[in-house]
């Protein structure tokens, strides 16, 4: 699978300057046309079409899924939105630079807490 | 971080590295430049296309300002966390990679630093330091240092220099000093004629510079006489007035004369 996905990657133009930004364009394979062993993984969609970041997801779900570090840092996102929820806090329109950034700053410890 | 995906990471990167050297566009790309495009894919199918997705999908459908904050913050401090992990996967993907392929790279860096050293070595800047033009110094050129023993003779000759230098400059004090003596003794001598000029001063010639005057005195009134006139005897042609009026400085005094008179007045007093 990973080879597939590598060979989509390659199969575009590269040039020096845009090295940083290699593969940033998602790809969308047509389903039919995967290889069997993938089919699985395309599985239940209605679309005739699979970007490779959902097939990347798809395969490694299970693995995720049993995953101590990805199931804490969904339950301290489920935690913060549920905080957040009960707060009241800063509005869209806000335009006051020093509280946005002081929301900023609070909200980055919570980012690096999930991460 | 699921073992089967790192696993999966490794061989992701290993197969692109691999891409990278023999693919016509980058395979004359450096190891530096290659690197940089083996973490950029690392960070794209760790984060872009796998974390991130999961994360957003968590979120509401509509989120709040805060939840997209978070959500920003949070790809950032993951693509900053992902940078530390794909070194370690590319130490990894290089050490469990063929031996072949392994050489290959190897080969293809060594290649790439001699090229270097050799660029470096053409446009090298010089290695010692070189004091700004500010401080008003120019920049020592190695090549226009002269040699111990260009620096042996120039010494000697400046030693013969100042040598000669010293003894012309010993000539003119002991010229100038000669010239000085001579001048004294000069003096000395102009002094000494003066100083007998004056002891041999007598009477004679004291008649003799008035015999001098009176000459020159006659000159003169016989000059202020109008022309075509009797120009008679130098002697008798006088005038009586005048004749008196000259006196000879030396010649006996005239008894008949009120200041003879006077003194011989004094004398009987």
């Amino acid at each position: 699978m990973i080879n597939f996905l590598i060979d989509d990657i390659c199969a575009g133009s590269f040039s020096l300057d845009d090295r940083h930004i290699i593969g940033r364009t998602d790809s969308a394979f047509y389903i039919e046309k995967l290889p069997d062993e993938f089919q699985t993984y395309a599985k239940g969609l209605n679309q005739s079409t699979i970007s490779s970041s959902k097939l990347l997801l798809n395969i490694f779900s299970e693995e995720f899924s049993a995953n101590e570090g990805w199931v804490s840092a969904k339950n301290l996102y489920a935690n913060f939105i549920f905080r957040e929820k009960s707060r009241e806090g800063i509005s869209i329109g806000e335009n006051d630079a020093d509280i946005r950034d002081a929301e900023r700053d609070r909200l980055k410890i919570f980012a690096d807490l999930i991460t | 971080m699921p073992k089967a995906l790192v696993k999966s990471l490794i061989h992701a990167d290993q197969r692109f590295h691999e891409k990278l050297l023999n693919h016509k566009f980058t395979q004359n790309w450096t190891i530096e430049q290659i690197r940089d495009a083996r973490v950029s894919l690392l960070k794209l199918l760790c984060v872009t296309r796998l974390l991130m997705p999961m994360l957003t999908a968590l979120a509401d459908k509509k989120p709040s300002q805060q939840e997209i904050w978070v959500l920003g913050l949070i790809l950032s401090t993951l693509l900053k966390s992902a940078s530390a992990l794909s070194q370690e996967i590319l130490v990894e993907s290089f050490s469990g990679a063929d031996s072949d392929f392994q050489k290959r790279v190897q080969e293809k860096e060594k290649l790439e630093r001699i090229q270097n050293r050799t660029k470096t070595f053409k446009t090298r800047k010089p290695t010692h330091h070189v004091r700004s033009r500010s401080a008003d110094t120019t920049p020592i050129d190695l090549k226009l240092l002269i040699s111990p023993q260009e620096a042996r003779k120039k010494r000697e000759l400046e030693k013969t220099r100042k040598a000669v230098a010293d003894l012309e400059f010993d000539d003119d004090a002991f010229s100038k000093i000669l010239n000085e003596g001579k001048k004294a003794l000069e003096e000395n001598d102009q002094i000494r004629q003066a100083q007998t000029n004056i002891n041999d001063f007598s009477i004679d010639d004291i008649e003799q510079i008035e015999k001098m005057l009176t000459d020159q005195l006659q000159q003169e009134l016989i000059s202020l006489i109008p022309d075509g006139e009797f120009i008679p005897d130098r002697h008798e042609t006088l005038p009586e007035s005048t004749a008196d009026s000259i006196t000879p400085i030396n010649s006996t005094v005239n008894p008949a004369t009120p200041t003879a008179e006077k003194t011989a007045e004094t004398n009987d007093i």
